[in-house]
């Protein structure tokens, strides 16, 4: 043994618990994200429907429920219904905050060989991409989840009476059923463009294709009366298929179960490609 | 301080192809200790060879073992062993040097604390100062090769495999690199593997050679025992009836390579016929009256004894990039 020794040494490990890899990536993924502002003011700037949203409660409750009778359910309360319709208004924030944090997640390792990178380590590809999911669904349950969750606390505390324990327990728990659900697949469909793409501005032209033009599809359809052009609104199937578990009316002139049967098949189309594409294989540039 | 002793790595008639190009055929081998230079001209399969024993491609159960692991079935397991430096790549942007290393020693499966402190200390080693703060897409091609280096080392693995890892350095970068790695093969009791189609860089820093051709595993010898013998290169250059020299070079030689009028000539001194004066004597004579009798004017006539560069050069059956 040395007297002085300044080169490389071994390891002694301190006995702390390591996290599991899904998160390391995961927390890793959000990091750059939350050093930036504008991601940041996107949070906030989705928080302003629901801020609107609680005016309406609460002037509709001191109102006593005169208010609900004029705008409807939709606005002024916290119902299964009412936290739908929430939902479909924060699908423009739900399609930038997927895209901030999603586009560029496997692009980029794959343009700059980071694939090789993670899979020399003891990770899977369950552990890879478990952690690039949180890291959307982490964006999609802030500007969905938790505005919902917010609005339904306020609810109870401005009128414990009326909202009761459904709008306490019942109703975040099917938010959150619904919301995670919805989260994951549209990070896993995302995540396959990514894996598609070597570049991240190819995922952004094609998701938006994918979400505004799926809904510019199903308001042509609205217009003309064609229920068929719905098949082709993407963002809106999860919404219609997330109303089959909330117990609320269809949100698309189509069967919910269709809708669900779409989602699914999304979904393991996305585990298909991202299974296919995501090899440790070097780019040569 | 405790040397680690590796595990013992075990490929067994690997074959692989990428669809139906054959990059590995049959290679087999085992490897104990030490530093290993892998070598082969480029698309020889060592790359392949090297992501074959990190599990990083389709292989059959059994063919490639790390201590008791099999790659095929237990890869994650395995690679906990194992430290990877990239030849393209290795680096992943919005990262800071000590970043991205506690980032692979945490994703390796240390905890938090101890991949950052362990970070610092590994990239202390490699000789990444104050610029281990600076975002990793800022790195020339040598303080990335570096950075590679500690990413691989951060877990503290048994074996290194390292890819071309001298490639775009500097001299100066070449040299301190090989440094590191023979400390770390020799000191520190890490097994590395040394991919590389310099057989230079494996002179200096590895105790054996594996030498591979089109997946096929050629040769196999240890670095110091390499023996010339008696045979030694003649390097020629003249003018006039090259065609007749060469003939008669052929007969002369054990190996003979002709590019233009330069003429290499690999000469083994024990099978001259006898006479008098010492063998090299007699070989220079030997190739003057080859010469004279092919009426081919002698320019240059230069004799070296034979290096491992020339063996692995007439084992691949190419020149050396």
């Amino acid at each position: 043994m040395p007297v002085h020794e300044r080169g490389y040494t071994h390891w002694s490990p301190s006995g702390l618990r390591a996290d599991p890899p899904w998160l390391v990536i995961a927390r890793r993924g959000l990091r750059p994200t939350l050093k930036r502002r504008w991601p940041l003011l996107l949070c906030f700037a989705a928080l302003v429907p629901a801020i609107a949203k609680g005016a309406i409660i609460f002037v509709n409750v001191r109102a006593g429920g005169m208010l609900g009778q004029f705008m409807g359910t939709g606005w002024s309360s916290v119902s299964p219904e009412g936290s739908l319709t929430f939902i479909e208004v924060q699908r423009f924030f739900v399609f930038l905050a997927t895209l901030i944090l999603g586009a560029g997640l496997i692009a980029r390792d794959k343009q700059d060989n980071g694939l090789s990178l993670y899979f020399s380590r003891p990770i899977s590809l369950a552990d890879y991409l478990g952690g690039k999911t949180l890291v959307v669904l982490a964006g999609y349950l802030t500007v969905t989840l938790a505005p919902c969750l917010l609005l339904c606390l306020f609810a109870y505390l401005i009128d414990p009476a009326t909202a009761g324990l459904e709008t306490l327990l019942l109703t975040p728990l099917r938010l959150g059923v619904v919301t995670v659900f919805t989260g994951i697949g549209l990070a896993l469909v995302l995540l396959a463009f990514s894996a598609l793409a070597t570049r991240t501005v190819l995922v952004v032209v094609w998701w938006a294709v994918l979400c505004l033009g799926g809904e510019v599809v199903g308001t042509i359809g609205d217009a003309l009366g064609l229920d068929s052009f719905q098949y082709l609104n993407f963002l809106g199937h999860w919404h219609n298929a997330a109303s089959l578990v909330m117990g609320g009316s269809a949100q698309l002139p189509i069967p919910q179960l269709a809708s669900l049967l779409i989602c699914l098949g999304l979904i393991a189309g996305a585990l298909a490609v991202l299974r296919q594409r995501i090899k440790p294989v070097e780019v040569v540039t | 301080m405790s040397e680690a002793i590796a595990s013992t790595i075990t490929v067994d008639h690997l074959s692989f192809a990428y669809k139906v190009e054959p990059a590995l055929r049959e290679v087999s081998f085992s490897l104990e200790q030490g530093a290993v230079g892998l070598l082969g001209p480029n698309g020889s399969g060592k790359t392949t060879l090297l992501r074959a024993l990190l599990g990083q491609i389709d292989i059959p159960p059994g063919r490639v073992r790390v201590g008791a692991l099999d790659m095929a079935r237990q890869a994650p397991a395995g690679r906990r062993k194992l430290g990877w430096m990239p030849e393209r790549g290795g680096v992943i942007p919005g990262h800071s040097g000590v970043g991205l290393v506690s980032y692979m020693g945490e994703l390796s499966g240390m905890p938090r604390q101890d991949a950052m402190q362990r970070a610092h200390e590994v990239l202390h080693f490699v000789g990444l100062k104050d610029e281990r703060y600076r975002p990793c897409e800022t790195y020339s091609q040598g303080m990335r090769q570096r950075l590679k280096l500690a990413c691989a080392l951060v877990h503290d693995p048994e074996w290194l495999l390292l890819d071309e890892p001298t490639s775009g350095l500097d001299p100066g970068g070449r040299v301190a690199m090989l440094d590191l790695v023979r400390d770390l093969a020799g000191r520190k009791g890490l097994g590395v593997i040394l991919s590389t189609h310099l057989l230079a860089d494996v002179e200096v820093t590895c105790d054996e050679l594996l030498v591979l051709k089109q997946g096929r595993l050629l040769e196999r010898q240890r670095v110091d025992h390499h023996d010339p013998g008696g045979r030694q290169v003649y390097e020629i250059s003249g003018f006039g009836d090259d065609a007749r020299f060469a003939a008669a070079l052929d007969g002369l030689a054990d190996a003979c390579e002709q590019d233009g009028m330069h003429f290499t000539a690999v000469i083994d001194l024990d099978r001259l016929p006898a006479g008098e004066g010492p063998a090299s004597a007699r070989a220079v004579r030997a190739v003057l009256e080859l010469a004279v009798a092919s009426e081919f004017s002698l320019r240059r006539l230069r004799r070296r004894p034979i290096t491992l560069a020339d063996e692995f050069h007439d084992l691949v059956g190419e020149k050396e990039s």
